[in-house]
């Protein structure tokens, strides 16, 4: 119990540790908390009447939580679409090319002699 | 990327005005602009809480985080504000919105957009009882059938025990029969939690479509991944069979498990009580 217990407060760790690049992590108020609660935990599980394993279901919870956020949008990054083709990129996908439109600084066709 | 740039001068400009209904025009005005998925840039450099009046207050920077209608952003229970302030410092560059769950049922629970009572939540919650997922069974092909009856009864069996639920799954489209007797239980039930717990609990419902299972993931007696492969059973023995499409399947995957677990650890955190009792004998002189 007390081996899966610092388990999950190790990967919890890990990934407030994404979150709080910057920061160190024993300042974060988030893993503060944590950290107290899952040793009160170890050490008076019995005496405040908590169900069993209730801190560490939570802790388990928050970190699916945190980990399944984090896969999501790492997927979303990786297949978000990249907007509309241009229309020169689709017309060129079936060997079209747009025509030239006039502007007046180009240099005139010279008139047929 | 032009529209989050322009809001952001603009609502920085909006912030050093004085006059809060300008602002709070120019907050109506930047929300009717811009589309809701149009992300705003970052802001600010870090969340933290507050305490005031019992409840908990998030702070971005030096100004107080609101909601949708511009109300003060408070919750009840610590834990939850602390995960909330780490769901705004996980942001980066562009706030997200639409991924911050905990965030968004804050707002829900204090706003309550929709004007429901209590009784009008249970009642909703309590209506998807009769379309629950475990209780419509295929039966065909038979390794589905059989997959369905090893993973799923043990839960009806835990209803049962934990709660006398009787409940009998159906195989064809007729509803499955719930007695009247097992509704008034859950109604009881149900009720018992704060209106804040209701939301969630009618949040994670909603994504799964199956109360049996809410119910077993908020009594802990199954985790969030069971909870969810528990519920898309069917599509993982269909994707087991023909292929997972990483940019579906897993996304589905991982966007229900965060609803899931966002839901389950706000419900844990509003219906929590103070559970810390100081000895009798160190009576306050």
């Amino acid at each position: 119990m007390a081996s899966s217990a610092s388990r999950v407060l190790r990967s919890l760790a890990k990934e407030l540790g994404r979150v709080y690049r910057k920061e160190k992590l024993q300042d974060v108020p988030a893993y503060a908390y944590l950290h107290e609660q899952m040793k009160n935990f170890e050490v008076t599980d019995e005496k405040i009447c908590r169900a069993h394993n209730e801190v560490q279901h939570v802790a388990e919870t928050y970190l699916c939580y945190l980990e399944s956020l984090r896969k999501q949008e790492e997927l979303s990054q990786q297949y978000k679409g990249r907007g509309e083709r241009s229309v020169e990129s689709s017309a060129e996908i079936v060997g079209l090319k747009l025509p030239k439109l006039f502007s007046e600084d180009a240099p005139a066709d010279k008139p047929d002699p | 990327m032009a529209a989050p740039l322009v809001s952001q001068k603009f609502l920085t400009s909006c912030l050093k005005s004085k006059n809060i209904s300008h602002v709070f025009e120019c907050v109506k005005s930047v929300r009717n602009l811009h589309n809701p998925r149009d992300n705003l840039k970052k802001f600010y450099r870090q969340a933290t809480i507050a305490t005031s009046d019992g409840w908990y207050e998030i702070n971005l920077d030096k100004r107080k985080l609101r909601t949708p209608h511009g109300n003060i952003f408070r919750v009840p229970s610590e834990p939850l504000a602390l995960a909330v302030a780490t769901e705004w410092n996980s942001q980066d560059k562009v706030i997200n919105r639409h991924n911050m769950h905990l965030t968004s049922l804050c707002n829900t629970a204090l706003e309550n957009p929709f004007h429901r009572t209590r009784e009008q939540l249970t009642e909703t919650i309590i209506h998807f009882l009769e379309t629950d997922t475990i209780c419509y069974r295929l039966t065909e092909p038979p390794e589905l059938e059989k997959m369905e009856r090893e993973q799923w009864d043990p839960i009806l069996q835990w209803a049962a025990d934990r709660y006398g639920l009787e409940i009998t799954p159906t195989c064809s489209i007729a509803p499955p029969i719930v007695s009247d007797e097992s509704k008034e239980i859950i109604r009881r039930h149900l009720l018992s939690y704060s209106d804040w717990a209701l939301f969630g609990y009618h949040f994670a419902v909603d994504s799964i479509k199956s109360l049996l299972i809410i119910m077993a993931l908020v009594d802990k007696h199954i985790g969030v991944e069971t909870a969810v492969d528990l519920a898309r059973l069917e599509q993982y023995f269909q994707t087991s069979r023909w292929g997972s499409v990483e940019w579906h399947h897993d996304v589905e995957l991982y966007e229900l498990r965060c609803r899931l677990s966002a839901a389950a650890l706000f419900i844990h955190w509003c219906s929590e009580s103070s559970t810390i009792k100081q000895k009798a004998a160190l009576a306050p002189v």
